[in-house]
């Protein structure tokens, strides 16, 4: 199995990512990011909770009351204003970050 | 933007508590059941799928619990549980609850009783615009009392002083006859520069407020109590002292003036004042310290600011009316206003405040001691929480929340009694006529609110660090070792309380003994039944002759009523705290400048009626009004100006430029006290009050009654009125009245004394029962087998007492200690008796001891009662 440790504080971004593509009950979130991820994120199921509360604590998340596919009351989560705008944020930050690294490990010792 | 969010989340999940807890239950809930779902889709068997769905998710609890820490309702939620465990705990012991709440209510009604009095005299400010801009001036010589009288021309000088001050107001108090429709009384008033209400920012109830030549304007209280509060009242003449002026307006019921204890009647234009006064006028002269000087300090100008600018301007005036004069100007903070009350009781308050806490610290022993007297099984249960986990902190938070239930329970409790009592002491020492009030004002609450909470921490805190401290076996156990070892703190607790207990009684015996002194000795005349009105015939306009014939009528009349026995008049009453010196000259030249020593004008039998010995010579004789010129002097007067010589047949007279001796000695009666119980008389000179020159037609009639004191008074107010209507009879007391107003302080000192002493005793004596039963149970089978070896129950008993008196010698010996310690700036509030007077101290002991040693007597007779077969009975 493909198990990949979650990097600290890029939980945050994968749920509000996820998220963004629409209103999403907490297990949807969960589904989400795997089916995304094609499995190769494994997810803590409890600490997924955790971490919708604190970001919708925080004001980026906020939440309405459904009817879920298979008929069950479920609590969904959509973007706020402040979500979006902290999501843009992270992307550009994890971009920045990504490339950076990348250029760290494709260097050759000739390039030096 | 995310700082609301935070605070919005938090305020809903506090106050929509359920809400979310059913949501969070909910959201989990769907997850593990859709989950389920999945597997079931999957092929898993669905009891397997359900299992497996929990377990990947993990414990909800813990994640539930994550929740509402990050919503930070957490604290909350755990204070909310110590609240209810406490609560609980407190039902479970209702005994030990009520004895702690009764005695932290002692504690915090003591405080606020005395809180509630440094309020209303001290730090409350007057109810004006802006009263923290207002500034009393005062001057003062070295480090002498301030005196807070100057000239109006001063006054004058000072409205041009615009740089430091947006205005000033004059103010010259007043007794005056008011006539009303016919009918004549005394009214207190005011004499007021034309500005003083613009000035004060003062608005009327009805009618304009405004002082000129011919208008008056009255106080809501003289409104309500003289006219019924008629409106129609606005308009109608009355006569100041025979000046007739028109009720101009009447002022709010809140507004009392500058003075905030007192709340004159009438306040009339200051230029009226030799009109009114019927003298020359005062505010003319550049020498006459005759007004008070209230001003407002100008916006964004500090007091220091302006005393520098204004203390050039003061020392130029005093220079050019007296070059040798040395006083200089201050200015006195005048929020709180003029307040006579404020200056006497601001050390007894303090020392009332430093007794009061004491009494607290007291309480808080107490309870604390109460607390580490609750059953053992409560410490086996603090003992369990540890061993289950729970922190420290959080089981002191525990024990802080118990004591806070608690101290609420008290602090308001305590409430209602605090305020009644406060009131009655305040009517005591500021007399019924006072318009001071005890109120229940912020600061008040707020002073309940911390003392309670204090209380609280001090009294939990204590036992949590003591139970933090003590193994978690040996509690659970609930061993012996831990056992005595709380015994041990239990008895410094109690010794603690018996050495407060004893500074306190000390405390109180000082107080109480000073009080006895000042009521009882050396007064030099008899106070039984000595009542005294003064009759201010001023207002009929009549001359020396006919108010001189006028008092031999009142005289005669008064001494046929059955209920005088004697009476005469004097100029000036006994401890009437007012003087009257004229300097002296002796027949041998020798002159004393004025004011000299005191003067006193009196009637026939004036000596024999108040009861002070002659030690020679005869007393004034109804012979002497056409005779030559007499005197009497007092054993001091002698002793100072004639040494061992006699004074009878010599002669004296008034002092200054053309005084001659005129006045023969014949008579020299005892000394006695002064113009105030506090004061001896010091050298006193007498004349026959219808010898003198000018009319003094205000005297005062000092006469010994015959039964009730309050009928005497009643039937002589009754004779005068019914000889002339334009009379004024004032201050009609009995002098024992005279005498309390006069210890009022003292008295509020022993009263709050007393109690503060036998609540400490009380609470000590139960203490020490407490802790005693404690000892003797933990020793309980020590004694049986004592017993079971022969130990004769005598034998026991004084065992047992021993152990108190051990505890009983130690409280008292710190209590010495503290009293010596802390006592000795209490001199300055004593009388006849030092801070470390051993008659007070070894009584006080001996109380201490005595009700103790009874306190300790019964847990000892107890042991002698043991069974030893049932106590060496297996726990």
């Amino acid at each position: 199995m493909n198990e990949t440790e979650l990097l600290q504080g890029t939980m945050d971004l994968l749920i509000l990512k996820a998220v963004s593509l629409g209103p999403l009950h907490g297990y949807g979130v969960l589904l989400r990011i795997q089916q995304i991820s094609q499995d190769k994120l494994q997810i803590q199921q409890g600490s997924l909770y955790t971490a919708l509360y604190r970001l919708e604590h925080q004001g980026l998340l906020t939440f309405e009351w459904g009817v879920s596919d298979n008929n069950r009351k479920a609590k969904f989560y959509r973007l706020t204003v402040a979500g979006r705008r902290r999501l843009k944020e992270e992307l550009a930050y994890w971009q920045r970050l990504s490339q950076a690294i990348s250029i760290v490990i494709a260097a050759e010792p000739e390039n030096i | 933007m995310s700082r609301i969010a935070r605070l919005r989340s938090f305020l809903s999940s506090l106050f929509l508590r359920s809400r979310m807890e059913r949501g969070m239950e909910a959201e989990l809930r769907f997850h593990v059941d859709s989950r389920t779902d999945n597997l079931i889709a999957e092929g898993v068997p669905a009891a397997e799928a359900a299992r497996r769905a929990r377990t990947e998710f993990g414990d909800t609890l813990r994640w539930k619990e994550r929740a509402r820490e990050l919503r930070g309702v957490r604290l909350i939620d755990e204070c909310r549980s110590d609240l209810r465990y406490g609560l609980r705990l407190l039902r479970r012991s209702s005994a030990f609850a009520i004895a702690a709440i009764l005695s932290m209510a002692l504690g915090i009604g003591a405080n606020a009783i005395v809180f509630s009095l440094v309020n209303t005299i001290i730090l409350k400010s007057l109810p004006l615009r802006d009263s923290d801009q207002l500034v009393l001036f005062a001057r003062s010589r070295d480090a002498g009392t301030p005196n807070q009288y100057f000239p109006y021309p001063y006054y004058q000088d000072l409205l041009a002083a615009t740089d430091a001050l947006s205005g000033a107001v004059a103010t010259c108090s007043l007794t005056a006859s008011a006539e009303i429709e016919g009918q004549a009384e005394q009214v207190t008033g005011e004499m007021v520069s034309g500005n003083y209400f613009d000035m004060l920012g003062i608005r009327p109830q009805l009618g304009r407020l405004a002082v000129d030549d011919s208008s008056v304007v009255i106080s809501h209280r003289f409104w309500q109590r003289r006219f019924g509060g008629d409106p129609a009242v606005i308009g109608h003449t009355i006569r100041v002292n025979t000046h007739a002026l028109t009720i101009a307006g009447i002022t709010q019921p809140d507004f009392h003036g500058l003075e905030p204890e007192h709340s004159p009647d009438i306040r009339v234009s200051i230029r009226l004042q030799p009109l009114i006064n019927g003298s020359r006028s005062r505010l003319a002269s550049r020498t006459d310290w005759c007004v008070s000087i209230a001003a407002r300090l100008k916006p964004g100008v500090t007091r220091a600011q302006a005393d520098e600018r204004l203390k050039d301007g003061f020392a130029r005036y005093l220079k050019s009316v007296d070059p040798k004069a040395s006083s200089r100007l201050m200015l006195i903070d005048g929020a709180g206003g003029r307040s006579p009350l404020r200056e006497q009781f601001k050390k007894p308050l303090l020392a009332l405040v430093t007794l009061a806490g004491f009494v607290l610290l007291f309480v808080c022993v107490n309870v604390a001691n109460l607390i580490l007297a609750r059953s053992s099984a409560q410490r086996a249960e603090v003992s369990m929480r540890y061993a289950l986990g729970a922190g420290v902190l959080r089981i002191m938070r525990q024990s802080i929340m118990e004591t806070s239930v608690l101290a609420v329970f008290a602090g308001l409790t305590s409430i209602p009694p605090s305020i009644w009592g406060a009131r009655r002491l305040l009517s005591l020492i500021a007399g019924s006529d006072s318009v001071l009030d005890i109120a229940l004002d912020l600061r008040v609450l707020a002073f309940f609110l911390i003392v309670s909470f204090l209380v609280a921490a001090i009294c939990g805190v204590a036992p949590a660090v003591y139970a933090a401290r003590v193994n978690l076996i040996d509690g659970l156990k609930t061993s012996r070792q831990a056992l005595s070892d709380r015994a041990f703190v239990r008895k410094i607790l109690v010794a603690t309380q018996i050495a407060l207990s004893l500074m306190l009684l000390v405390g109180a015996g000082l107080f109480v003994r000073t009080l006895s002194n000042l009521r009882t000795t050396g007064f030099g005349f008899d106070t039984d039944h000595l009542i005294l009105l003064t009759i201010d015939f001023r207002l009929a306009g009549a001359g020396p002759k006919e108010g001189r014939l006028f008092y031999d009528d009142v005289l005669s009349r008064i001494s046929s009523l059955p209920e005088i026995r004697s009476a005469a008049f004097a100029l000036l009453p006994l401890l009437g705290e007012s003087g009257w010196g004229s300097g002296l000259t002796l027949d041998d030249g020798v002159h004393d400048d004025a004011p000299g020593p005191m003067r006193n004008a009196v009637g026939v039998g004036y000596f024999r009626t108040i009861g002070t010995p002659l030690r020679s010579g005869r007393e004034f004789m109804q012979s002497d009004s056409s005779g030559q010129l007499v005197a009497m002097v007092n054993e001091s007067f002698a002793r100072k100006y004639f040494g061992a010589g006699s004074a009878l047949g010599r002669r004296i007279g008034p002092g200054g430029r053309g005084g001659s001796a005129d006045y023969t000695i014949v008579g020299v009666t005892q000394d006695g006290k002064g113009n105030g119980v506090r004061e001896d008389i010091g050298p006193v000179w007498y004349v026959p009050y219808d010898q003198l020159s000018s009319g003094n037609n205000r005297l005062t009639l000092h006469a010994r009654a015959r039964g009730d004191a309050a009928r005497a008074i009643s039937s002589v107010k009754t004779v005068i009125a019914t000889m002339d209507k334009r009379v004024v009879v004032s201050g009609e007391r009995t002098i024992e009245e005279q005498i309390e107003h006069q210890v009022r302080a003292e008295r509020l000192l022993a009263i709050l004394g007393t109690f503060f002493g036998s609540v400490v005793l009380l609470l000590a004596s139960v203490g020490l029962y407490g802790v005693m039963t404690y000892v003797t149970s933990v020793r309980k089978r020590e004694f049986g087998i004592m017993m079971a070896l022969g130990a004769r129950s005598h034998f026991l008993l004084m065992t047992v007492l021993a152990q108190s008196l051990r505890l009983i010698a130690i409280g008292v010996a710190a209590g010495m200690i503290l009293t010596f310690c802390f006592f000795g700036n209490l001199r300055s509030l004593l009388s006849g008796v030092e801070p470390t007077d051993t008659g007070t101290l070894i009584g006080s002991a001996a109380l201490i001891i005595a009700v103790t040693v009874i306190a300790a007597y019964f847990p000892a007779r107890w042991v002698t009662r043991v069974d030893p077969v049932e106590s060496l009975r297996p726990e």
